[in-house]
């Protein structure tokens, strides 16, 4: 083995004699000893590189701030829940309301009678131009089978909808019992406001 | 010399499937959103991650947003973890590019908002105030020459000699080649030995 071929290897062999190591290595342990045992360059090299390598083994760490895990676990809390993972960790009083008010949206919508739809231009089914209803009744037909009871069941889904919206908008926002009896109470007046209102009319 | 023995590296190669990890139970209760498994995969291994954001970084300040900024991520990815490697692998990359981009943002302004208060930052293995006072000279003539070298090289210095990985795992970590990764730490230690070896042999031949 020459110098130039020990030279690249050698605080290789140094760190991995200092951490008892071996396999995987990029030199020949006998050859490399046999010439640093002819060679004062080298071997003066190899000192060099040894009172670096005990240096470096007692390289010191830093004590991280005694608080540093309760400030990550504060920032990290601003990311919970994972975005990935958020309907597991979803309350039921949550998506229970959520999944109502999805069922009841579809519901309404396919229960609207085609000739109620408004009626704009569209692209073509079938080589015509379709009106907007048309188009929707290709993707709603296998839906209306069984809800096909035209105003009522619009009116019953809206309902449902309503109230659905309403039960998910009370347990998203943070409201007290308190607040709830008062939302509950305004509403009921302005229920009866209107219930007057339609009697007086007829 | 220490002699410090280190885990033997896996025999499998990155990505053939799961790995031998301490951590994995509590890694798996993180995936789904358990928090407190979270905080103590942070307790565990927080100390590594903010040596090695102080190391680059030079700055208490800016390795403690760093640290925290880490986590966020890991918290974050946590889902789409499968553990093809172990945690600690996984978590230092994500640390070493996170670190390694807040100081070329940071380029022009580390150096004014350098951390003199290193000294009561490291560990002192010593006792005897007289000894202590000896090993904190060393550890500020190491720290400061390791902090003279190029960011590349102070990485494979604090990835192989503080966190002790083996060259496998540090090949993992930083997606380079292990040839690669030996070159790295080969030129590291001749610059070193340049910068500390000289003023320390003059100390010697003026006893």
């Amino acid at each position: 083995m020459q110098c130039d071929q020990v030279q690249p290897r050698l605080s290789e062999y140094i760190a991995d004699m200092a951490s008892g190591r071996g396999g995987g290595a990029s030199y020949d342990a006998d050859a490399l000893e046999r010439h640093l045992a002819e060679c004062p360059a080298c071997r003066a090299e190899a000192e060099r590189l040894r009172y670096v390598e005990e240096a470096l083994w007692s390289y010191p760490g830093v004590t991280p701030p005694a608080t540093l895990t309760a400030d990550v676990m504060r920032r990290v809390a601003l990311e919970h829940p994972a975005p990935e993972e958020a309907w597991r960790v979803l309350p039921w009083d949550v998506w229970v309301p959520a999944g109502a008010f999805l069922l009841a949206l579809l519901v309404a919508v396919a229960s609207i009678p085609p000739h109620m739809l408004p009626m704009v231009p569209g692209q073509e089914i079938g080589g015509t131009v379709a009106s907007w209803s048309e188009q929707v009744n290709v993707f709603l037909t296998p839906l209306q089978g069984p809800v096909q009871g035209g105003l009522l069941w619009s009116v019953l889904a809206a309902i449902l909808a309503t109230t659905a919206g309403l039960g998910l908008s009370l347990a998203l926002s943070d409201w007290s019992s308190d607040e709830v009896s008062a939302m509950e109470s305004r509403l009921s007046a302005a229920a009866s406001r209107l219930w007057n209102s339609a009697r007086r009319a007829q | 010399m220490a002699r410090v023995e280190r885990a033997p590296a896996s025999a499998a190669p990155p990505g053939a499937g799961a790995v031998d990890d301490p951590l994995a139970a509590l890694v798996e209760r993180c995936r789904h959103g358990d928090m407190e498994a979270f905080e103590r995969v942070v307790a565990e291994t927080q100390s590594g991650v903010y040596n090695l954001a102080y190391s680059l970084l030079g700055n208490h300040e800016e390795a403690q947003d760093a640290t925290q900024e880490i986590y966020v991520r890991v918290w974050r990815a946590l889902p789409g973890f499968r553990g093809e490697a172990r945690l600690t692998t996984w978590l230092y990359r994500i640390a070493v590019n996170s670190c390694l981009n807040r100081r070329r943002r940071l380029k022009g302004r580390l150096a004014e908002v350098e951390d003199d208060g290193i000294l009561e930052r490291l560990e002192s293995s010593e006792a005897n105030p007289a000894d202590v006072a000896i090993q904190n000279d060393r550890n500020r003539t190491l720290w400061a020459a390791v902090r003279r070298l190029p960011a590349k090289y102070q990485t494979v210095i604090h990835l192989f000699y503080q966190q002790q990985l083996t060259y496998d795992e540090m090949a993992e970590v930083l997606a380079m080649p292990l040839g690669t990764i030996k070159a790295q730490l080969n030129r590291a230690r001749h610059a070193l030995a340049d910068m500390l070896y000289s003023g320390q042999k003059e100390q010697r031949d003026a006893v």
